[in-house]
């Protein structure tokens, strides 16, 4: 609840026209949205650069109406599917999700390795996109660092100015609210498409 | 044995293939999208930070005096020996439409700047 409070107030700030608000939701939020994008492009960038651009500016234009009733990124996410959409429908390249989408990503996740083929499913990759956009900043800094970006633990720990005990222990905590978060997407998603089609197949 | 360690590693491969070096933004794009949503946002500050009823107020006052002006015209009667006020309300009307291109051209120049 805190950090939808914080994501409203940062809303506000920006609606308002306050310039370091939108430096900082840009800096929280540009990127993971490139990349939610352009997995659900399947990975055509120069359409995943006009969807994110497209969708920066209506969410500008728009975040005045951002009520808080989900966290920003998620509210962030259904403007660019509408601006996905709005691309397919101009006829640009672009991978139907439905049959690929990851209903029960978090599930797979508890039940051993997961196949290399359900990790570079764009589908997959860009729900892990999304989940990460719900985590704390912090969080998904070390994640992305560490995981990402192969940072040493000690790296990652001067990156977001903690000790080297406290940050592998944000990691802990921070892969577990990662799992947490994939398990909400999936409650919230509409049944019937998930990657359990193909979980059979990969078994 | 948990399975704890295969969530784990579930969780970091699926952390590192959501946003491999491929899935990241070119820094070019990154720069030029935030220098367009910040000049987005100054301009619209600018409109919305101007009070709407001074601007209705400066409108009724410079239509007013154009309409008085046309009237005294229209009476053959523009001089300033027949109304002090004259000289002065036709200097308001001529330097209120003199300064629109000028702001147009400021504007735009401004958008420019920042966009380039």
């Amino acid at each position: 609840m805190k950090a939808e409070t914080e994501d409203l107030r940062l809303a506000r700030q920006v609606a308002a026209g306050n310039e370091g608000a939108l430096e900082r939701f840009y800096a929280l939020h540009a990127d993971p949205l490139f990349a939610f994008i352009l997995h659900r492009l399947d990975g055509s960038r120069p359409d995943a650069e006009d969807a994110w651009q497209e969708t920066l500016m209506a969410a500008l234009h728009g975040i005045g109406s951002y009520e808080g009733d989900s966290r920003l990124f998620t509210w962030l996410c259904g403007i660019a599917r509408h601006k996905i959409a709005d691309l397919r429908r101009r006829g640009a390249r672009g991978e139907s999700l439905a049959s690929l989408g990851g209903r029960d990503l978090s599930a797979l996740v508890d039940t051993g390795p997961l196949p290399e083929e359900i990790v570079m499913q764009r589908a997959v990759r860009s729900r892990v996109v999304e989940a990460l956009g719900l985590l704390p900043p912090d969080y998904r800094a070390a994640l992305i660092a560490r995981y990402a970006d192969h940072e040493a633990v000690g790296e990652v720990a001067r990156r977001i100015g903690k000790g080297y005990k406290a940050t592998e222990s944000l990691l802990s905590r921070a892969k577990a609210a990662l799992r947490v978060a994939l398990d909400t997407l999936d409650a919230d998603r509409e049944p019937g498409s998930g990657v359990e089609a193909t979980r059979g197949r990969v078994r | 044995m948990t399975d704890k360690p295969d969530v784990e590693r579930n969780i970091e491969r699926l952390v590192e293939a959501a946003f491999n070096r491929d899935a990241r933004l070119a820094a070019s794009s990154r720069d030029a999208t935030y220098r367009l949503l910040l000049a987005d946002l100054r301009s619209r500050r600018g409109v919305e930070a101007f009070p709407e009823r001074l601007l209705v107020l400066l409108t009724v006052i410079v239509v007013l005096l154009t309409a008085w002006l046309v009237a005294r015209l229209g009476l053959g009667d523009f001089t300033a020996s027949a109304s002090p006020v004259l000289p002065l309300a036709a200097a308001l009307v001529v330097i209120n439409v003199a300064v629109v291109p000028v702001a147009a051209l400021v504007v735009v120049i401004g958008r420019k700047h920042v966009e380039a």
